[in-house]
């Protein structure tokens, strides 16, 4: 055949027109019509379907499950028209359920028709931003802002650079992930429905969180969601047990959330839906909770009070309020009570802490320094992120976003961590959970392990085996927290029964009474939290029970430890003897430290209280130095005691003294631990 | 030993001096064991010399060569007998006292053979050989600074003496003066550029200073030269490994235990790139293996704890992290500590 060139040009120019039709076809947006779909009635039910699904969009709170349902019958007949795509799209996002499946219809539909919608950019930028894709993200929110004008762009402008900047900052975060295990607590704890809120006592023995699950099998939801109800689970033999609810004096017929639970596990603040959303105090009392009472007027206004945590003393409760003359949104505030249980007037944590974004959680941490919130502002990567702030030297330290994968793209808000630092606990929800919201138990692995590599070279020339290299691996330092938690259960001394006692928490260098807390009724059990850095006393008092006494010396550099102290409870009875942990006197000396002086009230109070109680004061040595320097010391040191005593107005036929030196130990000698508890102050009863 | 004996022979060879009748009839025998020890026939060499002696017992020649035979043997001690014969007769001959400075080297008497390099170094200022081997006795004794001074002289006396130049790097190199030692091993490389290890050792102190694309540059010439050298291609592995590349690392590690199965390092090493690229269970399989091939390997015994946290097992990351302790890594028994503490 001759094929002249003429011929040759002709043939290449229809292929490339043809290849340029087929294309167009496959991108080209199909429309809903007559042209495209000849059957008029199903073509009728189609556009019947997207009516549909269009009207239950327009109410006040769309079902988007519903509508996209519609939708998709629309898009088994015709797939390719853009604006469905991009109304499926739309109905996926916003269903929030996971709203990456929303991405290839949003693709699709721009694909199909660039201007689909005026926000088609903003969605696909939302999107990438939320799977981590953040240049991709930046460039759309950059594309949207520049098909913007006018008012919307006046609108959107500032919400959109915020965007672009949670981007900016997550191209860094994610850079520095931090090591941990994230886990789902299970079954035990989380359920198809929403579990969210966890608090936790210090030591992680008990765990409580909000739920939204049905109360009975087959309970219909009201309004379209479950009520909220408090759940508690405790720590057993290394397990978590199957969660329950926590009764019903905490959980009302309505919405009750828990905020937040004291150290010891004997406080919670619950929220409740009234007066705009409120705060309620409740406390232990054995088994059982107090009806929660709500908290003061200074604390509770007509305005969105959201959440709260007890500092370390249960002194300050940091909370969280909408109210007017914040900084914008919701902000932290923190109130005090005083020794008669009236809470001061709150104050805004202020500008470093509040932005003029969303502060809508808050937890006070143990040690008494660090402050765990939720923010949608400060240098978060995209919808809410845990900050960590410090109080240092008077003022809160620039809070520090805790990092990645703990903090996502999307909401990560209601965040504890227990005393050690070793664990915390958030609710979120990611895929991969059991339905709805999930509590998670996320897991601090500490800084990256060390790792050391062998080498070897041929070093001298001669030598036919090389020579290693010689390497000392360094030591490395692992951070802690720096307080102590001492716990345990306060029993009689005799029958071993629990009993209900004030513990009092003193700082000896300033003689002053930091806290004041009380152990479990039916348990017993106590649980102080000591940030390092102070000389404690405590008295632990019970009526009709002679006050124990302990002494820690915590310096700054003290690492976090756990104490499991059993304390026995003397009855005010003659021969009960208590030794005084808080009496100290300068080395060799029988003069009284100024830090003995909370301990010498406390032994006043007891004298005055009980004014026909006659004790004998002795004083007691290790056995390092002669027995009769060490006798003599002991009787000068008992005699300080009651001379103070007597100074103080007690009757001198009530107090005596005596020096034993080292013939009454309590402890054996052997140890510098032994001697140190040798080495002490006592009370005897003589006569009650 | 890898300076040749040859030379030896061949110079003796050279000042053979005709002496009288007897002395002919003796260097004519001498010379046959000379002919046999070129031949490899070194036996018969030896019963030359002995032949040439019997003909004339003051032919010093004859103990020094059979002395050098004897080395070739590794009869050192017949061979240290000649040397004293020798030596009783010809008390001034510096090479004498170099060669039997070998021997006790060989023998690993090192004060021994640094007498005798020093009195050889005594009666010849201008021979370079002993001040190299005295060098590198001071370097096994981690004399360096004293080794760089024996390096230096052999250098002056032969500025293309290429193993002095490498050894006196790589004391540089222990003093952590790592420029010095790479211009020492550049100095080596001029003079006698095939030698693999000299790029090898370059690009160890290269890496050691974090040039590490240069080291890898270097590793790589030795490969080029020397497609077996098993140390270089773990060495490199390490530095891609510094650099983060751990696919690299991986790589060459396993290039390394190909040519070597027995490379306990190079087990240890690969384990330590697994881990970083998420593959515990690979990573705890070469450290399983390296710790089979050498069990006081104390940081191995780390890092399969390491290894261990990371799959839950925490009963195991602890026993290994103890184990490690117990051999001394302070690192390990701190988070072993730290495992023990948490009872939750």
């Amino acid at each position: 055949m001759n094929f002249r060139i003429k011929d040759m040009k002709k043939y290449v120019l229809f292929l490339i027109v043809i290849g340029i039709y087929s294309s167009s076809l496959m991108s080209q947006n199909v429309e809903f019509n007559r042209d495209n779909f000849p059957n008029r009635s199903v073509l009728r039910e189609a556009i019947k379907n997207i009516n549909s699904g269009e009207k239950i969009l327009k109410d006040e709170y769309p079902n988007y499950q519903a509508a996209q349902e519609f939708f998709m019958l629309a898009y088994k007949l015709n797939p390719n028209n853009a604006d469905l795509n991009y109304k499926i799209g739309y109905c996926i996002f916003n269903d929030k359920t996971s709203r990456l499946g929303s991405l290839p219809y949003f693709e699709k539909a721009y694909k199909l028709k660039p201007d689909v919608a005026l926000d088609i950019q903003y969605y696909l930028a939302q999107n990438y931003h939320i799977n981590y894709e953040f240049d991709k993200a930046i460039n759309y929110y950059r594309s949207y802002l520049n098909s913007l004008s006018g008012k919307t762009l006046n609108d959107s402008s500032a919400e959109v650079y915020k965007k672009i900047n949670e981007c900016e900052n997550g191209k860094i975060l994610i850079k520095k992930e931090e090591r941990v295990f994230i886990d789902n607590m299970g079954t035990e704890i989380n359920t198809a429905y929403d579990e969210y809120g966890p608090v936790i006592t210090a030591d992680e023995s008990v765990l409580m969180f909000t739920s939204k699950r049905p109360l009975v099998v087959n309970q219909r939801p009201e309004r379209g969601d479950y009520i909220e109800n408090v759940y508690i689970s405790n720590r057993k033999d290394k397990k978590w047990t199957l969660s329950e609810n926590i009764g019903k004096t905490l959980n009302t017929d309505y919405h009750n959330a828990v905020k937040a639970l004291s150290n010891d596990g004997q406080q919670l603040i619950i929220y409740r839906g009234d007066n705009g959303g409120d705060l309620f105090l409740s406390k232990a009392s054995g088994d059982s909770w107090s009806k929660p009472s709500r908290l003061p007027k200074q604390i509770n206004t007509n305005y969105h009070e959201a959440s709260a945590s007890f500092s370390y003393d249960g002194k300050t409760l940091y909370f969280v309020s909408d109210k007017p003359g914040g900084l914008g949104g919701h902000d932290i505030y923190q109130t005090k009570v005083d020794n008669r249980g009236n809470w001061s007037d709150p104050v805004n944590l202020g500008g470093v802490v509040n932005t003029p974004y969303e502060e809508i959680s808050v937890f006070a941490h143990p040690d008494g320094k660090s402050l765990y919130f939720s923010s949608n502002g400060h240098d978060n990567i995209g919808g809410y992120d845990i900050f960590k702030t410090t109080f240092e030297n008077g003022i809160w330290t620039k809070p520090v976003n805790i990092g990645f994968p703990i903090n996502t793209t999307e909401n990560d808000v209601f965040f504890v961590i227990s005393a050690s630092g070793r664990r915390a606990y958030y609710s979120s929800a990611k895929d991969g959970g059991y339905g709805g919201q999930d509590i998670y138990v996320i897991t601090f692995l500490g800084p990256e392990k060390l790792f050391v590599m062998n080498g070897e070279d041929n070093l001298l020339a001669n030598k036919t085996n090389p020579i290693k290299e010689k390497f000392i691996a360094p030591a490395v330092v692992i951070e802690e927290t720096s307080l102590t938690l001492l716990k345990g259960i306060v029993v009689d001394e005799k029958t071993r029964n629990p009993i209900l006692a004030t513990i009092e928490l003193y700082d000896n260098e300033k003689n002053e009474l930091l806290a004041s807390f009380q152990s479990n009724s039916s348990t017993g059990r106590y649980l102080v939290s000591l940030p390092s850095g102070k000389n404690y006393g405590i008295a632990v008092k019970a009526d009709k029970y002679l006050f124990h006494s302990e002494n820690f010396i915590l310096p700054d550099s003290a690492k976090y430890q756990e104490i499991e102290k059993e304390i026995a409870l003397k009855k005010m009875e003659v021969g009960q003897r208590i030794v005084l942990r808080n009496i100290f006197f300068d080395f060799n000396k029988s003069s009284l430290r100024d830090e003995s002086t909370t301990e010498l009230e406390n032994l006043l109070a007891l004298l005055k209280e009980n004014s026909k109680m006659k004790i004998e004061i002795s004083g007691h040595t290790d056995n390092v130095g002669s027995a009769q320097y060490n006798k003599k010391l002991s009787e000068s040191r008992a005699q300080s005691v009651v001379n103070y005593l007597k100074s103080k107005g007690i009757t001198a036929d009530r107090l005596s003294f005596a020096g034993f030196g080292f013939d009454d130990p309590i402890a054996p000698n052997d140890t510098e631990e032994g001697r140190q508890l040798n080495r002490r102050t006592e009370f005897k009863v003589i006569q009650n | 030993m890898l300076i040749s004996m040859e030379s030896v022979i061949a110079q003796t060879d050279s000042v053979i001096v005709i002496q009288g009748e007897e002395t002919q009839v003796a260097e004519k025998i001498y010379n046959e064991g000379i002919a046999l020890y070129k031949s490899q026939k070194l036996d018969e060499a030896i019963q030359k010399f002995g032949e040439a002696l019997k003909e004339d017992s003051e032919f010093a020649l004859a103990y020094l060569n059979r002395a050098v035979v004897f080395i070739d043997k590794e009869d050192y001690n017949s061979a240290l007998l000649d040397f004293k014969s020798y030596i009783q007769r010809k008390p001034n001959d510096a090479q004498a006292y170099y060669l039997r400075g070998n021997v006790y080297y060989a023998m690993e008497k090192q004060d021994d053979a640094l007498l005798d390099y020093t009195k050889s170094i005594q009666l010849n200022p201008q021979f370079d050989n002993p001040y190299y081997f005295r060098g590198v006795i001071k370097f096994e004794k981690e004399q360096y600074q004293d080794a760089i001074l024996d390096f230096s002289e052999a250098i002056k006396i032969n500025p293309d003496y290429s193993y002095a130049y490498n050894d006196r790097a790589s004391a540089k190199k222990m003093l952590d003066d790592m420029d010095g030692a790479i211009a020492d091993y550049t100095q080596a490389i001029r003079a006698n550029p095939k030698q693999a290890f000299f790029y090898n050792n370059r690009g160890s102190a290269k890496r050691k200073k974090g040039d590490y694309k240069e080291a890898i540059a270097d590793y790589s010439m030795a490969i080029n030269l020397n497609s077996e050298y098993v140390i270089a291609y773990n060495n490199r592995g390490y530095t891609y490994f510094e650099l983060g590349d751990y696919t690299n690392a991986i790589d060459d590690f396993s290039k390394a235990i190909n040519l070597n199965s027995q490379y306990a390092y190079a087990y240890n090493n690969r384990g330590n790139a697994k881990y970083k690229i998420k593959d515990y269970q690979g990573a705890i399989a070469d450290f399983d293996k390296a710790i089979a091939l050498d069990p006081n390997m104390a940081y191995t015994f780390m890092h399969r704890g390491n290894a261990k946290e990371m799959i839950r097992d925490v009963k195991g990351a602890l026993a290994d992290w103890e184990k490690a302790a117990e051999m001394g890594v302070e690192a390990a028994a701190t988070y072993a500590k730290k495992s023990k503490e948490d009872t939750f």
